[in-house]
């Protein structure tokens, strides 16, 4: 800790700026529909990637200020429709956050899906009006022209940014760059040279916390770390100091 | 500034999304084409999406077709024929709506970069498609998955020359070789069905339907019609009434001349007429219907949809709205509003509704939270800002062709 005071100067700059970008998106169903657990992989297997990405990412931003278990689409069709609870909580353990790509995904829950059918018998077919639709999203990607320089101005965006914006740095630009760490990690490392921080980020598991949650939490991580605060604190602790010795 | 008055209740983020979206929609010209300036769900929609739509500086015209009453009455039949309901479509009536369609198409003015038809009657419109190059979308705002076939059949080929159609819920769908987008519908918080109200207001609603605004109530808002199971209700509510103090309502508007739902009221009265806690309403369709069906709402303790079969259901983000706990079957729309124990309880029999009654009125700091996150739910996904959100990004996909990623 007492190291950062000296390697964070208050309104250090990064090297580059970062871009605070938002997301909305519109649903779209591809016509393709799955009746059994034979036909939801095959669909898995052939449809586009939009499609992998909108089965286990749409909850995430419809309930954004909840926090509750993950669900993505197949896990809980596989336990609602199919009546198949080992093979939905294995699905849903899946943690998207863990792939660097729609493809590595994708191929994860094919091999769980394959393992299962290997020792389990699932003869079930649902009728028509319970079937599983695969629907792709159509994403629209724009910034929000906030910029970000130093730690404070990153902080006094997050506080107000809108939950898209924090959920498409996080969840979404990842995967669509097919990057191993999400943007935040990403500039507090390379841009603003803050590799202790960026782990600390790291070691969040924002998964299984809700977009609400996640807010809260990274700029608890951030003001823990500010420099303004470790500042405050020694300013603190020195009058803390002064006041005994005055008594003294 | 109407769109001000939303930014309020919705954040400033979502209407600097729809500002931004529609600003790579300036200069071009949408046409929006229903059957009804005024009465039914589609009309009330244009009525405040379309002023909004230019607010945002997008050239929004509506049109409305134009018929004699067998039109209408013909287009009254296949709407119910695609609802699933009857199946009495006679060659004579196709004829009707193949005359009508082609008058229209002589009579009205097609202008547009996107010709938006909602529902079936306008459908046959499309036949000018080759004249003028637009994009062109059909809206179906009714849930299509089991029409009777002739119906289907008949709207089906005039369906599939749109450029892209457009469905409220993904079991609505059909196999259709065009693009198919899903926009569930949404509600309107400034409206009087939706805007806050004084609880002095409610109060006095109350009463004046002779409810005790002291006591709780529990309530179920739909027209009087089998399919929304006011006799089940009134079953919940007997296995309940000895354990719980409260009040049932069960609330109901519509056209007093229709012969089904005047059966339907009947026979409900005749159910609750051994118990004064029991209380079948009947709203007559006035001025004051939305209001105070809104101030109904917001006296109630818990809202119930325990329908059989349901089209979006709509009603049920009405109560949402209301930060009320509902307790709704899981058919149709509802499961799309209703996360289970979340945002409310879904049941699937009488017994699970008696059960979830129970369940709410012992644990009050439950129901508080499931009406806090359904409000919260509600306006996040569907508001009025959200379906126009939808629309300007469905315009985007229609103009540029083009799927998955859009960096704009």
């Amino acid at each position: 800790m007492c190291n950062n005071i000296f390697r964070i100067m208050p309104g250090k700059r990064a090297r580059k700026g970062f871009e605070f970008f938002t997301t909305t998106k519109i649903v779209e169903y591809t016509g393709r529909g799955a009746s059994t657990i034979e036909e939801l992989l095959k669909g898995i297997k052939e449809v586009d990637g939009s499609v992998i990405f909108h089965h286990t990412h749409h909850f995430i931003q419809q309930l954004h200020f909840v926090r509750d278990e993950p669900r993505n689409d197949f896990a809980y069709w596989v336990l609602e429709a199919l009546d198949e609870p080992e093979l939905a909580e294995i699905l849903n353990s899946i943690d998207p956050t863990e792939y660097d790509s729609i493809r590595e995904l994708r191929n994860k829950i094919i091999e769980e899906i394959e393992k299962f059918l290997k020792t389990h018998n699932n003869q079930h077919k649902v009728s028509e009006d319970k079937q599983f639709y695969f629907l792709r999203t159509n994403t629209f990607v724009f910034s929000t022209k906030l910029l970000a320089w130093t730690l404070d101005d990153f902080v006094k965006i997050i506080e107000k940014i809108g939950y898209n914006s924090i959920y498409y740095h996080l969840f979404e630009s990842r995967l669509q760059k097919e990057q191993r760490e999400d943007d935040f990690v990403l500039w507090f490392r390379d841009e603003l040279e803050l590799p202790e921080l960026a782990e600390k980020m790291k070691k969040f598991d924002i998964y299984t916390s809700s977009l609400s949650d996640i807010r809260t939490e990274i700029l608890r991580i951030l003001r823990e770390y500010h420099p303004e605060n470790i500042f405050e604190k020694l300013r603190r602790f020195i009058k803390k100091v002064l006041n005994l010795f005055e008594k003294k | 500034m109407k769109l001000e008055k939303y930014r309020e209740i919705v954040g400033r983020h979502t209407i600097d999304e729809l500002i931004f979206l529609a600003e790579k929609l300036q200069g071009k010209t949408i046409q929006m084409i229903n059957s009804t300036a005024v009465g039914g769900g589609v009309a009330e929609i244009l009525h405040r999406m379309v002023p909004l739509m230019n607010e945002l500086g997008i050239k929004t015209y509506w049109d409305v077709i134009r018929g004699d009453e067998e039109f209408f009455y013909v287009t009254k039949t296949l709407h119910n024929a695609l609802h699933g309901r009857g199946n009495n479509i006679t060659p004579e009536m196709l004829n009707i709506f193949i005359r009508n369609t082609e008058e229209n198409l002589q009579m009205m003015r097609l202008n547009g970069d996107i010709i938006f038809v909602h529902d079936p009657q306008p459908v046959g419109l499309i036949q000018a498609k080759e004249r003028i190059n637009a994009k062109w979308v059909w809206r179906c705002h009714i849930d299509i998955s089991s029409p009777v076939s002739q119906a289907w059949e008949f709207i089906k080929p005039y369906v599939e020359k749109f450029d892209g159609a457009v469905f409220s819920a993904p079991q609505f769908t059909k196999p259709l070789p065009i693009r198919q987008f899903l926009i569930a519908p949404s509600i309107d918080p400034l409206s009087d069905k939706n805007k806050e109200l004084s609880w002095d207001f409610v109060s006095g609603v109350l009463e004046k339907y002779g409810l005790d605004p002291e006591r709780p109530i529990v309530m179920q808002v739909s027209r009087y019609d089998r399919l929304k199971d006011p006799l089940g209700v009134i079953e919940a509510y007997k296995m309940i009434r000895n354990d719980v103090d409260c009040q049932l309502a069960l609330v109901g508007s519509g056209a007093s001349d229709d012969p089904e739902s005047a059966e339907v009221l009947k026979e409900v009265q005749e159910r609750a007429s051994d118990d004064p806690n029991i209380h079948v309403l009947f709203i007559p369709q006035t001025p004051n219907l939305s209001i105070e069906t809104n101030a109904l709402q917001r006296g109630a303790t818990i809202i119930l949809q325990k329908s059989l079969r349901e089209g979006f259901a709509l009603t049920v983000s009405e109560a949402l709205w209301k930060g009320k706990p509902v307790i709704a079957s899981a058919v149709g729309g509802i499961p799309l509003q209703i996360k289970q124990n979340i945002t409310g309880i879904l049941v699937h029999s009488i017994e699970g509704t008696a059960l979830a009654i129970k369940r709410l009125f012992n644990n009050p700091e439950l129901s508080k939270t499931l009406g806090e996150n359904g409000k919260r739910f509600v306006n996040q996904n569907f508001l009025i800002t959200r379906h126009l959100k939808d629309y300007l990004m469905l315009f985007l996909i229609l103009l540029t062709g083009k799927s998955g990623v859009f960096e704009i």
